[in-house]
């Protein structure tokens, strides 16, 4: 067996959570833009009209919102007050920690949840860089960025194991990775998946994490994350990344999260993997991610 | 995008170079401008999205974006203030009628609609139809998705 919900709920269970996805429910959640509205404008705003509110500890402005209309359909998200985001991904910025006057590459942009929270976060001074392969995604794109006043931002469409032809080396990499993605978003996860999919997905990862490398300034930051609870996809890359280049993981930390796997299945892995993050839904009641912050030596 | 500015905020003036991909037109600041030549001497390729967005144009109409409505209403002397029902209705592409427009500046002609919050969210014509004033709309902040909308078609 090489699919299937049972194959993979075993497979969780043998790296050390037994749990029942249905008993994941996400809630919708937020994140407030102040390059458009103050913090406490937005708020008082949303409170306005009906929208119940609760702050996320662990990111810098995450909020969990629950109302009775659709979030997405109302003025204040239309003029870019804030953007519907997973606090897993909100976080994995955050990591990165991008800052005004710093050349940032976001390599696999699209839809621009990360990319829009760069240029928040470096109050849009400096510049981001945008690459993004797949022409029908660039329209999302370019209206988040739109709409969220993200002006720091230059969009390319191209494939980022090009990303060399760009001529450039950069302070900031963020390599959140096209992948298999997780049950906790796809109701019909379990049904689409097999192990062949993921380990093909990796072997894509494993050329964007080179690509990466290369490109980083001295000093640089490169934050690797997925969006994906499989090791082939997370730990297992982080292995070989550790084993081809001369790299080195820093530590990151986050209240609600667990250390990323240093056993996986049978195999032993370096030990400073744990510095990693890994994000599992039933105990953070979000998306499953993964989140790995690495520096050149 | 010049006979717009010049309609609601000819005094508006912009700092760096204005630049059009596919009648997209962005503002590229200094900063910018060095990141974007390094990248073009070394690859060739063009960005589809540079800076600072300012709308697009389309068969002789120009569509702007947020910021720059935001930008013309903060000059403007032509302004409609509009009702939180008449907001609703305009951003789903619909007229707005006399009885929702709360104060305008004009009493016909080109006008930037305003929502109770003072943000801009379109710009119409303010014409009436006997004694019944209203707001013919042109543009409003809705297109963004009425855009992605039809692109995913």
């Amino acid at each position: 067996m090489t699919s299937g919900k049972d194959f993979f709920l075993e497979r969780y269970r043998k790296l050390g959570q037994k749990f029942s996805p249905q008993a994941v429910k996400l809630s919708k959640t937020i994140r407030v833009n102040p390059l458009v509205k103050p913090e406490k404008e937005v708020l008082e705003r949303l409170q306005a009209i009906g929208v119940k509110l609760k702050r996320i500890p662990y990111v810098k402005h995450g909020y969990a919102a629950e109302s009775r209309f659709s979030l997405g359909a109302i003025t204040e998200h239309l003029l870019g007050f804030y953007y519907l985001q997973d606090p897993s991904s909100q976080f994995a910025v955050e990591v990165l920690d991008p800052k005004p006057g710093e050349l940032v590459l976001d390599m696999a942009a699209a839809p621009g949840g990360k990319t829009t929270y760069c240029s928040q976060l470096m109050n849009n001074e400096g510049t981001v860089v945008a690459l993004e392969m797949k022409n029908h995604r660039l329209p999302s794109l370019m209206m988040n960025l739109e709409r969220m006043q993200s002006n720091n931002v230059l969009a390319y469409f191209l494939d980022a194991r090009e990303v060399s032809k760009l001529g450039l080396k950069f302070d900031k990499i963020l390599l959140d990775a096209p992948c298999s993605g997780n049950f906790a978003t796809d109701k019909d996860w379990f049904e689409k998946r097999d192990i062949h999919g993921i380990k093909k997905s990796a072997e894509i990862q494993r050329k964007l994490l080179s690509v990466a490398v290369s490109m980083l300034k001295q000093n640089g930051v490169l934050v690797y994350s997925t969006c994906s609870l499989e090791p082939e996809e997370n730990e297992l890359n982080i292995q070989w990344l550790l084993e081809q280049h001369n790299v080195e993981l820093e530590h990151i930390e986050c209240s609600v999260a667990s250390r990323a796997l240093t056993g996986v299945f049978v195999k032993k892995l370096y030990s400073s993997i744990s510095r990693c993050l890994r994000f599992w839904p039933h105990r953070t009641n979000t998306q499953g991610f993964f989140i790995a912050k690495v520096k050149l030596k | 995008m010049k006979t717009f500015i010049e309609k609601f905020a000819p005094q508006l003036r912009f700092e760096g170079e204005i630049v059009e991909v596919d009648k997209h037109y962005f503002l590229l600041g200094a900063g910018m401008e060095k990141v974007e030549e390094e990248v073009r001497t070394s690859s060739q390729l063009k960005p589809c999205y540079s800076g600072i967005y300012l709308g697009r144009s389309k068969k002789e109409k120009f569509y702007p974006s947020s910021w720059l409505l935001q930008q013309a209403a903060k000059l403007s002397d032509k302004k409609a203030v509009v009702n939180s029902k008449a907001e609703w209705m305009l951003i789903c592409g619909k007229d707005v009628w006399g009885e929702n427009i709360v104060s305008s500046t004009i009493d016909s002609g080109d006008v930037l609609i305003l929502n109770k919050h003072n943000e801009c969210i379109g710009y119409g014509v303010i014409e009436h139809r006997g004694k019944r004033k209203y707001i013919r709309r042109l543009f409003d902040i809705g297109d963004l998705l009425r855009r992605e909308h039809l692109r995913k078609l």
